[in-house]
């Protein structure tokens, strides 16, 4: 019950203080219209590439191969060449080999679409004119079957990695800046978290807190609760005006997307009050969260779109809930979305033990 | 019943001595004045009574029961007004006086009645939704009492609770401690304002550098120097007044000068009003008033330290 009401009184006070609401709701929303507008361009799948070859092979009963025909003589305009292939294994390896950008498989069930592991640019173009062709074809019923599917193969272990149609859609720059701010927004809802505690001994309320008959815990518990509910219902109220006025997209998961960012809330709470308790004076836990979050922003694809998310930028939060959010928007991808959940829980437990163990051992708050 | 007791009470930070070997007893019902200078170890002594600090030896007894044993009963029973203003500004008279009362367990219809209460009690009925951001001084002072008293502590600890606030509010605030007493609340009052202590306690501690130096009544206290009286002189203006001078003559101890009241502090036994006057009068120093007063507890703690309460 105390608990209960320490978060209320957080959510309270977090919510009248119009610089906390500014940088929560009102910049966020401003930078995600101004990127997506500025951006709109850039985002559109103009880049000029040089030719590119397709492998195909068709399985003698394909329903649509009349219209197969029709879309291959159409992209040759667009440079994208499409040759026939002789058997299935030789072409993927080609594939492989880079000297191909994919590897088309048709047969009565659908299309196969084969790519390099490491995505190219030629593949995702190809990837999306199937694409395109699998749209119009279900909607003007041409294909002759209930309803045509592109599957897109990884080649390595030749799982099926997207597997319906509505894969692969691109992100627009609304669409991906839409998440990438509400993701960075929350982040930086570290820098609140910081003061969570120093706050109440600054104002020297910690010592009505402490003198109150509540435990530490209880008083430590309630303001984390507090933070991460308020700052929840700012990402929702983002993501609210992003998605019906902007016209955003966040996918079909929307329910595990929120799940996603309300674990990067709760890690951005914990890395706050760790920093918080471990530095001398507020003073220089500003200067460390403002390196922090100047750094994880820079290599992040906050302000730009990062094609490739591997290796140490991986170990960049912004870039992992990033990563999990497009995963589950545009790929219908659970995994990355999982291993970011995890992670954010991990890693905030562990903050929020240390902060617990810290505290404990001083004298007031 | 002795609602608090100190034994042997000592605070160390690092080599020095805040609170020394203090022992102490709070009956049921009792204004206990703790007097003492900056620095003194009031609020010290008062953290560590309301478990905001550990003791490093001693024990503390609330209603008979050792602190450390029983600290949220000990908690429960405990009202603290910190001698810092500790309010939420973002919050409203109101939310902050609930907040804090809800702390203690009250809920629902109690919760508000009480809270009500407590903010009629210091004169802020009207204010319940004013934000104490914009309060002056006093009213913010009110405010953190009420934070302290709404959920009804039988020992209601203030720590220096009238400091920088006008005349009014002070008077104001005395009354209602009173009052608070009289409605059965014991009080820890902590001031270096001897007049404020003399007005209000029915029985005083006088600390220095963290121990007890005397203990007892106003009347007991006042006993220790019943050899001295004060003589209070108004003048016009202080301009001329040289202090070495006035303390060359017969008896006189010290000399205070208050604006433009002149405190002499002196021998009871040596009778040299009429060498005092003569010295304001050659120097044509208006004199608009004499009184001669005997001693209070600005003197008792003089007598006993060497040095005024207030430097
Ligand atoms: N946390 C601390 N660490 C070190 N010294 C401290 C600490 N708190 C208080 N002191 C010292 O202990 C002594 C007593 O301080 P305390 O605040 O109890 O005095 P006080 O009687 O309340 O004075 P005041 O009238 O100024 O409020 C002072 O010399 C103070 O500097
Ligand atoms: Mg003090």
């Amino acid at each position: 019950m105390n608990i209960v009401s320490i978060a209320i009184k957080e959510m309270k006070t977090s919510f009248r203080n119009p610089t906390t609401l500014f940088f929560a709701l009102g910049l966020p929303v401003i930078l995600i219209l101004a990127l997506g507008t500025i951006f709109l361009d850039s985002f559109k799948s103009t880049i000029t590439i040089g030719d590119m070859k397709v492998l195909y092979m068709e399985q003698p009963n394909t329903p649509f191969s009349k219209e197969f025909q029709m879309f291959m003589n159409e992209a040759s305009n667009s440079k994208v060449f499409f040759e026939k292939a002789e058997n299935p294994e030789d072409s993927k390896k080609k594939v492989e080999q880079n000297s191909y950008d994919g590897y088309v498989e048709l047969n009565k069930h659908g299309i196969y679409f084969y790519q390099n592991d490491n995505k190219t640019i030629g593949g995702n173009v190809i990837q999306g004119m199937l694409n395109t062709f699998v749209d119009q074809s279900n909607l003007a019923n041409s294909a002759k079957v209930d309803q045509l599917v592109l599957m897109t193969m990884d080649m390595k272990d030749d799982y099926i990695k997207e597997t319906t149609i509505y894969s692969n859609k691109q992100p627009r720059a609304i669409d991906y800046f839409s998440v990438s701010m509400t993701t960075m927004m929350i982040l930086f809802g570290t820098a609140n978290a910081i003061h969570l505690i120093s706050e109440e001994r600054k104002r020297n309320t910690a010592d009505r807190l402490i003198v109150a008959p509540i435990t530490k815990l209880e008083i430590f518990l309630g303001k984390i609760f507090g933070s991460v509910f308020i700052n929840t219902f700012y990402f929702l109220v983002v993501i609210v005006i992003s998605k019906y006025i902007f016209n955003a997209n966040w996918g079909a998961n929307l329910g595990v997307v929120i799940f996603v960012l309300i674990t990067e809330v709760f890690l951005a709470t914990s890395l706050g009050v760790i920093i918080g308790s471990i530095t001398k004076s507020a003073k220089v836990a500003n200067s460390v969260i403002q390196v922090v979050a100047i750094v994880t922003t820079i290599f992040s694809g906050t302000f730009y779109k990062m094609e490739d998310i591997s290796g140490v930028f991986y170990l960049n939060p912004l870039n992992w809930v990033n990563e999990a959010i497009l995963d589950l928007i545009y790929a219908n991808d659970f995994s990355t979305a999982t291993l970011a959940i995890v992670l954010n829980i991990v890693v905030s437990l562990l903050f929020l033990l240390v902060t617990i163990t810290l505290l404990h051992r001083r004298e007031g708050l | 019943m002795k609602v608090l007791e100190m034994k042997g009470l000592t605070k160390k930070f690092g080599d020095f001595i805040a609170v020394d070997n203090v022992t102490l007893t709070v009956a049921e019902g009792e204004i206990f004045g703790f007097l003492g200078p900056n620095g003194a170890g009031k609020s010290t002594s008062i953290h560590m009574i309301s478990g905001l600090l550990r003791s490093t030896f001693g024990q503390i007894n609330i209603l008979g029961k050792d602190i450390v044993k029983h600290r949220k009963f000990a908690k429960m029973n405990i009202g603290i007004v910190p001698q810092d203003l500790a309010i939420y500004e973002d919050l409203t008279v109101y939310e902050n006086v609930k907040f804090f009362a809800g702390l203690y367990g009250l809920r629902g219809s109690r919760l508000k009645e009480q809270v009500a209460e407590a903010l009629e009690f210091v004169g802020l009925s009207d204010k319940h939704n004013s934000y104490p951001i914009n309060f002056s001084g006093g009213m913010k002072r009110r405010l953190n009492i009420a934070c302290a008293i709404a959920h009804r502590p039988k020992l209601l600890i203030m720590d220096e609770p009238t400091v920088g606030i006008d005349p009014q509010t002070r008077n104001y605030i005395l009354d209602s401690i009173k009052k608070l007493n009289k409605m059965g609340s014991t009080i820890i009052y902590t001031s270096h304002y001897m007049e404020e202590v003399e007005e209000i306690c029915t029985r005083i501690a006088i600390v220095d550098h963290g121990k007890v130096i005397v203990e007892g009544t106003k009347e007991q206290l006042q006993a220790v120097v019943t050899d001295k009286k004060d003589i209070w002189i108004e003048v016009k203006s202080n301009k001329n007044i040289r202090a070495q001078e006035i303390e060359k003559i017969k008896g006189v101890e010290s000399i205070q000068i208050d604006e433009r009241v002149i405190k002499i502090h002196s021998d009871m036994d040596i009778n040299n009003l009429n060498q005092i006057i003569q010295y304001f009068l050659s120097n044509e120093i208006e004199i608009r008033s004499v009184e001669e007063k005997s001693s209070n507890l600005e003197n008792v703690f003089l007598t006993l330290t060497g040095r005024n309460l207030r430097d």
